[in-house]
């Protein structure tokens, strides 16, 4: 705590000064005034500022003097360093508020337009992780909710006098703190850099409304380095580090049974509650509010656990707002269309264009308006349905009669209905499901229906200079799923299996399970491979939600399993449903994926769960 | 002949990705002694597991983490130092998963042999 609290006090006067200065009053599109002012150069850290923390790292449960939630501290003591063994998460890079207190080198160069020599960006290569950050200095918009996130984020830049302020989005989860404390993807960043002659102050000012009550103020110094030598390098490749862990297992503390949660607090003689944070433990007040703390338990596991309670959703809202379909370019010939319920993938070239989902019916003449942007007057001709729900296969009626299916010679003449618009591609399960037997009512109408399915596991096909793959997983989010893989743009369509906007929607009425829907999420993993340090690489289509790539794929799969866990142990100890849902499994993570009401409550998440896992 | 030297790391501090005190008992040791069966020589942290019994007598495979490559590289081990079989003796800190099997090196020895010289190193992996 002494730690925290000497810079954050020391920081005090500084950051209301630089709180109160306006940002970003610039219009989209107009170049930032160049003050002349250069932060080129290379710059060394100054490891001063809480060295320890830094080198060799921070000890377990010292949360002290971090203006944390519940639900983060929850996370923290659920957190076991043994999960950092795992092949996907050695390389899990120091996200753009985090990385500045690495102790290589910052090299900063600016990028002028070659004809007005106006600064374009000021850009920064970190070499903790070969990190390269670009500080758009152009006036350029922020990309919208639905673009994909990386560790650095994006970032725009004004010179306030001869300060540097920069405004970030975009960032992945990551650390608040690397002893298990989470920064959730939707925090925002604002940074001052400033320059006095060879010395450089980073300020930072991280907001995260998931996982911080307030603001995390921080600083960091760095000396300019006129020797540009030295190590530049951060290679990281992931290998099999604890021999034998079982796929899909992820080192977790159940709640109440960490065993770390006392060690911090007792080694340096500190209150627990200043050992376990909260904004409160950043203040000198706090001294005074402590009063006489009672010991500290030497048994940790005598302790009460974190009181388990209801957080509210922060997230923002993935979706566009206006009612438009969006058309958001992913990689190679893929684009992704948001807006239309559940997110379509369009896939098109030279030999037309191939749809995964069709969003809701309501939605279908905005869809076939967006898929003619970018097919350049080539037909539609195949739909893949990732499942059977309406806001995925809704549109399946009107989009299947905008497109065509090619056929040849006499081979029309072989099939009926061949005139009547494009293939619809499905696991036998999704027709099951839609259609009805002869005399029956069914649940969607006939033009609806899949055209073309299949029994088995896999169907491929090879369109537009592309294999493409369409994988079934067995009762995942329902029995039908099946996700497309794009082997050639390397992007993967995963429907409902996998969702950023909340928890996953385990159908238990149409075949779905939390095994199954853990597997399918353990094969994804295994399809996606990441470019460099867990981005980029192999793009991931959610059924809702932002662009992903590997990394949010594993926090999520990383999530789904700790809370099975929990419910599985607790059915082990005979709990009720009702028991269980008080005791909030989800706790950590209802914040970021939590709902109280409407479609997919938390409540019908965890219910799914306990019933899935034999709870009676 | 005693190829060599015992080393001891005092070169550059190598900023470890994660966090030592949250990873591994930085106050306690243990010593174990088997074979080698792997040895990574890597960024951002090398490893070598050892087929070794733990303290019940049970053979495990255990994961012994140890410097970057380029630390390494600065004391004199080379991906030549070591091969599979090897027999060595290795002292370190003992991670916080006892399930893991891990260890932070701390010193690592193989004894001569008919065929293998004697290695060595000891120091600080950071």
């Amino acid at each position: 705590m002494a730690d925290l609290c000497r810079i954050r006090i020391g920081s005090l006067p500084l950051v209301a000064v630089l709180m109160s200065l306006p940002l970003f009053g610039q219009a989209v599109g107009e170049f930032i005034p160049d003050t002349g002012l250069d932060l080129s150069g290379t710059w060394n850290p100054l490891l001063h500022e809480d060295f320890p923390e830094r080198i060799p790292g921070p000890e377990l449960v010292n949360y002290s003097g971090l203006p944390i939630t519940d639900g983060s501290r929850r996370w923290g003591e659920s957190w076991n360093a043994s999960r950092l063994t795992m092949p996907e998460h050695q390389c899990q890079v120091h996200v753009s508020p985090y990385i500045y207190r690495g102790p290589l080198q910052l090299r900063v160069w600016t990028e002028r337009d070659p004809q007005s020599q106006k600064i374009i960006a000021i850009k920064n290569y970190i070499s903790t992780y070969e990190q390269t950050r670009t500080i758009w200095m152009d006036g350029r918009p922020h990309p919208p909710a639905w673009a994909a996130h990386t560790w650095m984020g994006f970032s725009t830049g004004k010179w306030e006098g001869n300060i540097l302020t920069v405004y970030t989005t975009h960032i992945k989860q990551g650390w608040v703190r690397r002893d298990g404390l989470p920064e959730s993807d939707q925090a925002t960043l604002v940074e001052h850099f400033i320059r006095h002659g060879d010395h450089l102050t980073h300020v930072s000012m991280l907001t995260d409304p998931v996982y911080l009550t307030e603001p995390l103020v921080k600083s960091q110094d760095f000396l300019l380095n006129i020797n540009a030598a030295g190590n530049w390098l951060y290679p990281c490749e992931e290998v099999e580090e604890v021999a034998g862990r079982p796929r899909g297992a992820v080192p977790n503390y159940l709640p109440g049974q960490n065993p770390f949660l006392t060690e911090y607090a007792n080694m340096f003689h500190l209150p627990l509650i200043a050992a376990l944070g909260g904004a409160e433990t950043m203040y000198p007040e706090f001294r005074k509010t402590i009063g006489n703390p009672p010991p500290v338990p030497k048994d940790p596991l005598a302790l009460a656990e974190v009181s388990p309670r209801a957080e509210k959703n922060k997230s923002q809202n993935p979706n566009p707002t206006d009612g438009e379909v969006h058309i958001l370019p992913v990689q190679g010939n893929i684009y992704m269309l948001v807006g239309a319920g559940g997110n379509i993938t369009v896939q098109a070239g030279d030999m037309g264009v191939l749809i995964v989902d069709t969003g809701l019916a309501q939605t279908a003449d905005k869809v076939i308006a967006a898929i003619h942007t970018l097919s350049k007057d080539k037909p539609l001709q195949y739909i893949i349905n990732t499942h059977v729900h309406p806001d995925h296969t809704g549109g399946n009626e009107k989009l299947r009669a905008a497109g065509v299916t090619i056929t040849g010679a006499n081979v029309a003449g072989d099939i009926a209905d061949a005139t009547k618009g494009a293939a619809i591609i499905a696991q036998q399960a999704v027709q099951d499901r839609m259609s009805a037997p002869s005399g029956n009512q069914a649940a969607a109408p006939a033009d609806a229906w899949p055209t073309d399915t299949f029994l088995g596991d896999r169907k491929t096909l090879f369109f537009n200079d592309e294999p493409v793959e369409i994988l079934h997983e067995k009762a995942a989010h329902t029995d039908g799923d099946s996700i497309v893989f794009f082997r050639h743009s390397d992007v993967i369509s995963a429907g409902d299996i996998f969702v950023t906007t909340g928890y996953p929607f385990i159908d238990l009425a149409r075949g779905g399970s939390i095994q199954g829907e853990l597997d399918a999420l353990n094969n994804l993993l295994d399809l996606a491979i990441s470019k460099h340090d867990e981005e980029g690489g192999t793009y991931i289509i959610p059924g809702h939600g932002r662009l992903c790539d590997r990394w949010e794929l594993i926090e999520y799969r990383d999530m789904v399993t700790i809370i099975r866990d929990r419910i599985q142990a607790m059915i082990k100890k005979g709990m009720t449903l009702d028991q269980v849902k008080a005791a909030r499994p989800t706790m950590d993570y209802d914040a970021r994926y939590g709902a109280e009401e409407g479609f997919g409550t938390t409540g019908q998440f965890v219910e799914a769960v306990y019933k899935s896992l034999g709870g009676k | 002949m005693a190829a060599s030297a015992s080393l001891f790391s005092t070169a550059g501090i190598v900023y470890a990705h994660h966090s030592f005190a949250a990873t591994y008992f930085e106050d306690q040791t243990v010593t174990i002694e088997g074979k080698l069966v792997q040895f990574l020589y890597r960024n951002p942290h090398s490893f070598v597991h050892v087929e070794a019994p733990d303290d019940k007598g049970v053979m495990q495979t255990w994961a012994v983490e140890w410097g970057a490559g380029g630390q390494l590289g600065r004391d004199g081990v080379t991906r030549e130092s070591l091969k599979p079989g090897d027999h060595v003796i290795i002292t370190g800190n003992p991670g916080r998963t006892p399930e893991d099997h891990r260890v932070r090196m701390r010193s690592i020895r193989r004894p001569v042999t008919d065929t293998a010289a004697e290695f060595s190193w000891k120091g600080v992996v950071q």
